[in-house]
C-alpha cells in the first residue's frame, strides 16, 4: 500500500482544526447546561421557572443545608410525594418528618439513602418507607444515563466534581428546549410543585379539577380506563428483598423505627402484576418484618376519585395510610384498606388475597 | 480507569500526552521518556485497585528476572536442561497466579458439584488485564528460551508490560514488536503526524464503543436475560438478541482496540492490528485470521505449534485444534460456556480444515467457488459465529440452549405485538391459522421493535459493507501487521482520511457526539479477562 505522506504543516493544522472544533462544541455545551440547568444542579437562576429539577440531587442538598432540622424520613418513589411530612409527626410527638421519596425509587436507592443519613451522621429517629409493589418487583437500582434519577454523590460517595462535570457535558435535548419555552412562557409551568423545605410534592391544579368534578377528572384521564396484560414478573424481587433485609437490620443496630408498608396501587397497575409473583414477595417481606399492607384490589385502590392518575394517590389516601397505620379513629378509612401482615397470619392473609385476584381475573 | 470517562479523556491523557510531548521536546532521554510512560502506566492501573498495582510490578520483575536468566549471555550459555526448567517454572508459576485469580472459585464450584462437598468460594477479585499481560509475558519467555533474544533494561520491559493503551485488554503486542521502538528517535520526538493519526483512530474507536455497540446493548442484554430466566422466546427476538449481541460484542471489542492503537500512537509506539472485518469472512479459518488476531497469533505461535501443529499428520492436526480452542476459550472466562464456545470453534476449525483437504482431493471441488458458493459459504460462517457467541454469552447453557431452539422457530415466529393485534383482528377468522403457524404476538418480553431492528441492520450494513477503521486510515499504517495491499477499491480510496479540514471537522463533531454520550455507564465487554 503506498504511505502517504502529507507535509507536518497539514498534520498541525489538521491537530488544531480537530481541536478546535471539540472544545468549541463542549464550551458551548457547557454554557447552555450552565445557564439553563436543566436538572436545576447548578441554581444558576438565569431561567426563574424549574422545569423537573433532580429531586434526587436538590432534596440532599437541602438536607446538608438543614442538618439538624430533620429527625425522620420518609422514604419510597413518587407515590408517597403527595404524603405530607407534618401528617405523620401528628402521630409520632417529637418528630420532625422530611419527604425524601425519589421518583422511581427501588429499594437500592432507598437503602443508599438510608446509609447516607446514618453515614453523615442525621439523628434519624423513624423511617416511614413505602414499597412499590411493582418497582420492587421489576426494577433494581438506575440506569446511570437517566440522570433525573442519578443519586447525589454525597449519597453514593463519588467524587462530587465529576457529578457537575458530568452534568455540565450532557445533552439533555427535549429538557434543555423545555425550561427554555417554560421560561419564555410559550410552555405552561409543570402542573405539579415540588416543595424542597417538606420534599413533598403538590398538585394544586389537579386537586381543584377534581373537587370540582371528579366525575369528568376520571372520565378525562387517560389511565384509568386501561386493561393491561399481566406482565410485571418478580424479576427483580430477589434484590430489592435482599435491600429491605438490610434497610431493617441497619435501623435495628441503629434503633431506628421502621414504618414499613406497600402502597396502596391503583387497580390498573395490579392488573399488571404476575399473581404469583407478586403473593410470593409479600410473604417473603413477611420474613424480613412485619408490614401494613396496602396493596391488592380493595375500596381505595378501585376508587379513581382517589387517585391523580393510576400511578399516584391523593394526600387524601396517605392520610388514610397513616390513619389505619397510626390507628387513628378520628379518620374514617375503609375497613378493607390496610391489613398488619406478621409471619404468623401472611398464609392465611395470601390466600384471601389470591382468591381476591382470581375472582377478578375471572370476571374479565 | 477506562478509556470511555470523563476522568480519563479530560484529565488523565491531557496531562500524560502534554508531558511526555513537552518532555520530548525539551530533549528528555528515552529512559525520562520511559519512566514518565510508566509512572502514568502504574497510576492508570492503581486508579481501580491499588494494592493490584504490586502484583503487577511483581509480576513484572518476576518474568523480567525469568527472562534475563534466559536471554543473557550466560543464559544463552546454560545446558538445555536448565534453561528448559527455568522456562517451565516462569510459565509455571505465571499460569499458577493467572490461574489462582481467574479460576480459582470455578474450580472450587466444580468441585462442589462433583463431590458434593460445600466449599466456600474465595472472594478474590479479578486484577485487571491480567490475562492479557500474562500471555504477553509468557511469549516473551518463550522468545528468550527458543531465541535468545537480547535481554533487555528493566525499565524497558516495565514500560512495555505497563504501557496502559494495552495493558487492560490487549492488542497482545510481543515483545519484539514494542520494545524496540522505545529504541527510535522517532520515539522520543513530538510527531504531529502520530498526533493526528492517533486523535482520529481514538476518536473512531470511541464511537464504535460508545455510539455502536452500547447503542445495541440494550436491545441484546433483555432478550439473554429472558433466556436465563427460561421464559420461551420466538425466533424473531431470539435472533435479535443474538444479532444484537454479535455486533455488540465486535463494535465494543474492535472500538477499544482502535482506541488502544490511537493512545498508543499518540505516544509514537505503534500496536499490532487486532480485527480486520470479521464478520465479512467466508470461513471459519478466514474469521480467525480477522478476529482477536493477536490473540489467534499467540495460541498459533505458543500453543498450537508447541503441541505440533499440522507436522504430525491430519488427525493429530484436529486434536491440536481442538485443543487450542478449548484452551482458548477458557482463557475468555472461568464458565463452561466458554469452554464450549471454544469446543465449537475447535470443531468449525476442524470440519473447515477437512473440507479444504477434501476438496484438494476431490476433482471438481478444488475450483475457486462461485459468487452464489462465496454468499453460502459466507452465510454458513456467520451463522455458526453467531450461534457460538450465544454460547459465550448466556450465563448458562440451558439458557443458551433456550435461545438457540427459539433462533430455530421451536416457540414460533413472534412478531412486535402492536403488529400482530391489527393484523388478526383485521383478519378475523384466519387469526387461528396464522396463530398455528407461529405468528402468535409476543410474551411480555419486548421484541425488537422498528427502531431496534434498523439500529441491528444499520450495524449489520457497516459491519458487512463499510471499510474498518484501519482501512480508513490505511493509507498512513496505523497498526503493525496491517495486510499489504496493492490497490484499494474505489469506495476505500473514496473513504480514505486525509489530514484536512473536512475530516477534522467531521472527527470533531463526532468527538463531541461521544463526550455528550460519555455519561452512559457501560463496561468493556473483554473487562472481565
Amino acid at each position: 500500500m503506498a504511505v502517504l505522506n502529507p507535509n507536518i504543516v497539514a498534520y498541525k493544522k489538521y491537530n488544531r482544526c480537530l481541536l478546535t472544533t471539540v472544545f468549541a462544541a463542549l464550551f458551548f455545551l457547557i454554557a447552555a447546561n450552565w445557564i439553563v440547568d436543566p436538572y436545576s444542579i447548578f441554581h444558576t437562576k438565569f431561567l426563574k421557572i424549574p422545569v423537573e429539577p433532580s429531586k434526587y440531587y436538590n432534596k440532599v442538598e437541602f438536607l446538608e443545608r438543614n442538618h439538624n432540622r430533620f429527625n425522620s424520613f420518609i422514604l419510597g418513589s413518587s407515590a408517597v410525594s403527595f404524603t405530607d411530612p407534618r401528617l405523620l409527626e401528628r402521630y409520632l410527638p417529637g418528630s420532625h418528618f422530611y419527604n425524601l421519596y425519589a421518583e422511581s425509587a427501588t429499594q437500592y436507592e432507598n437503602l443508599a439513602l438510608l446509609k447516607y443519613l446514618i453515614r453523615k451522621g442525621f439523628d434519624v429517629k423513624n423511617i416511614y418507607l413505602q414499597v412499590d409493589i411493582p418497582i420492587a418487583l421489576s426494577a433494581f437500582g438506575h440506569l446511570e444515563t437517566d440522570y433525573a434519577r442519578k443519586l447525589h454523590p454525597f449519597v453514593t460517595d463519588r467524587n462530587p466534581y465529576l457529578y457537575y462535570f458530568e452534568h455540565l457535558t450532557l445533552f439533555p435535548s427535549r429538557r434543555l428546549w423545555q425550561k427554555i419555552l417554560v421560561n419564555l412562557h410559550h410552555l405552561p409551568p409543570p402542573k405539579t410543585v415540588i416543595d424542597f423545605t417538606t420534599g413533598m410534592m403538590t398538585a394544586p391544579d389537579q386537586e381543584s379539577l377534581i373537587e370540582k368534578d371528579p366525575e369528568a377528572y376520571v372520565r378525562n384521564t387517560a389511565s384509568f380506563p386501561e386493561r393491561p396484560p399481566r406482565s410485571i414478573r418478580g424479576t427483580k424481587a430477589a434484590e430489592n428483598l435482599s435491600a429491605l433485609r438490610e434497610v431493617k437490620e441497619l435501623c435495628d443496630r441503629e434503633g431506628i423505627r421502621l414504618i414499613l408498608f406497600t402502597g396502596p396501587e391503583h387497580r390498573v397497575e395490579m392488573d399488571k402484576l404476575v399473581a404469583h409473583d407478586y403473593l410470593d414477595f409479600l410473604k417473603k417481606l413477611s420474613d424480613i418484618a412485619e408490614f401494613w399492607d396496602f396493596s391488592s384490589y380493595n375500596s381505595v385502590t378501585t376508587d379513581n376519585r382517589l387517585y391523580y392518575e393510576s400511578h399516584h394517590y391523593r394526600p387524601v389516601v396517605s392520610w388514610m395510610i397513616a390513619a389505619r397505620i397510626f390507628q387513628d379513629p378520628s379518620v374514617p378509612v375503609p375497613p378493607d384498606f390496610g391489613f398488619l401482615v406478621k409471619r404468623d397470619n401472611v398464609d392465611s392473609y395470601l390466600t384471601q388475597l389470591f382468591e381476591k385476584v382470581q375472582l377478578l381475573s375471572m370476571k374479565e | 480507569m477506562l478509556f470511555n470517562s470523563l476522568p480519563f479523556i479530560f484529565l488523565f491523557l491531557p496531562i500524560v500526552l502534554t508531558t511526555f510531548l513537552t518532555l520530548g521536546r525539551r530533549g528528555s532521554t528515552t529512559w525520562g521518556l520511559l519512566v514518565w510512560l510508566t509512572a502514568a502506566s502504574l497510576f492508570f492501573y492503581g486508579w481501580w485497585n491499588i494494592p493490584y498495582v504490586l502484583l503487577l510490578a511483581g509480576g513484572v520483575l518476576f518474568n523480567f528476572i525469568i527472562g534475563h536468566l534466559l536471554s543473557s549471555s550466560r543464559g544463552r550459555d546454560r545446558p538445555v536442561g536448565a534453561r528448559k526448567a527455568i522456562l517451565a517454572l516462569g510459565i509455571t508459576l505465571d499460569l499458577l497466579v493467572l490461574g489462582y485469580f481467574k479460576y480459582a472459585n470455578f474450580f472450587i464450584e466444580n468441585l462442589n458439584f462433583l463431590f458434593g462437598i460445600h466449599a466456600g468460594s474465595l472472594g478474590i477479585l479479578l486484577p485487571l488485564g491480567i490475562s492479557f499481560h500474562t500471555f504477553q509475558q509468557i511469549a516473551y519467555l518463550v522468545d528468550a528460551y527458543r531465541e535468545g533474544t537480547e535481554p533487555y533494561p528493566l525499565l524497558r520491559y516495565a514500560t512495555f508490560v505497563c504501557f496502559f493503551p494495552q495493558l487492560i485488554a490487549g492488542p497482545i503486542a510481543y515483545h519484539k514488536e514494542v520494545i524496540p521502538q522505545f529504541s527510535k528517535q522517532e520515539f522520543r520526538l513530538p510527531d504531529p503526524k502520530n498526533i493526528a493519526i492517533g486523535l482520529t483512530l481514538f476518536a473512531i474507536g470511541l464511537f464504535k464503543k460508545v455510539i455502536l455497540a452500547d447503542g445495541v446493548a440494550s436491545y441484546a442484554s433483555p432478550i439473554f436475560q429472558a433466556a436465563a430466566d427460561g421464559s420461551p422466546l420466538a425466533m424473531i427476538q431470539s435472533w435479535g438478541g443474538a444479532l444484537g449481541y454479535t455486533l455488540q460484542l465486535y463494535f465494543d471489542f474492535s472500538g477499544y482496540s482502535d482506541m488502544a492503537i490511537g493512545l498508543a500512537r499518540l505516544f509514537n509506539v505503534k500496536l499490532p492490528l487486532n480485527f480486520n472485518s470479521p464478520y465479512k469472512a467466508t470461513n471459519i479459518i478466514e474469521f480467525w485470521r480477522r478476529w482477536h488476531m493477536t490473540l489467534s497469533r499467540f495460541l498459533r505461535d505458543y500453543l498450537y505449534i508447541s503441541l505440533g501443529g499440522n507436522r504430525k499428520g491430519p488427525w493429530r492436526r484436529y486434536l491440536n485444534l481442538m485443543i487450542t480452542m478449548l484452551l482458548g476459550g477458557l482463557w475468555h472466562g472461568a464458565g463452561w460456556n466458554f469452554v464450549i464456545w471454544g469446543g465449537l470453534h475447535g470443531l468449525y476449525l476442524t470440519v473447515n480444515h477437512a473440507w479444504r483437504r477434501l476438496r484438494k482431493q476431490i476433482p471438481g471441488l478444488g475450483e475457486k467457488p462461485s459468487r452464489a458458493g462465496r454468499i453460502v459459504a459466507w452465510s454458513l460462517t456467520f451463522v455458526s459465529v453467531v450461534v457460538g457467541w450465544v454460547f459465550f454469552r448466556a450465563e448458562t447453557l440451558p439458557a443458551a440452549l433456550t435461545l438457540i431452539k427459539g433462533m430455530m422457530g421451536f416457540n414460533g415466529l413472534g412478531l412486535p405485538a402492536g403488529w400482530i393485534q391489527t393484523w388478526l383482528y383485521d383478519l378475523g377468522g384466519l387469526r387461528h391459522f396464522l396463530n398455528a403457524l407461529g405468528l402468535s404476538s409476543a410474551s411480555y418480553i419486548p421484541l425488537p421493535g422498528l427502531r431496534a431492528t434498523a439500529w441491528i441492520a444499520v450495524l449489520l450494513f457497516i459491519a458487512l459493507f463499510s471499510p474498518n477503521s484501519q482501512q480508513i486510515l490505511g493509507a498512513f499504517e496505523p497498526a503493525l501487521n496491517l495486510e499489504s495491499r496493492k490497490s484499494l477499491s474505489k469506495m476505500e480510496q473514496w473513504i480514505q482520511w486525509r489530514p484536512n479540514i473536512g475530516w477534522a471537522f467531521l472527527i470533531g463533531t463526532v468527538s463531541v457526539l461521544i463526550v455528550v454520550n460519555l455519561a452512559n455507564v457501560s463496561e468493556f465487554l473483554y473487562w472481565q479477562f
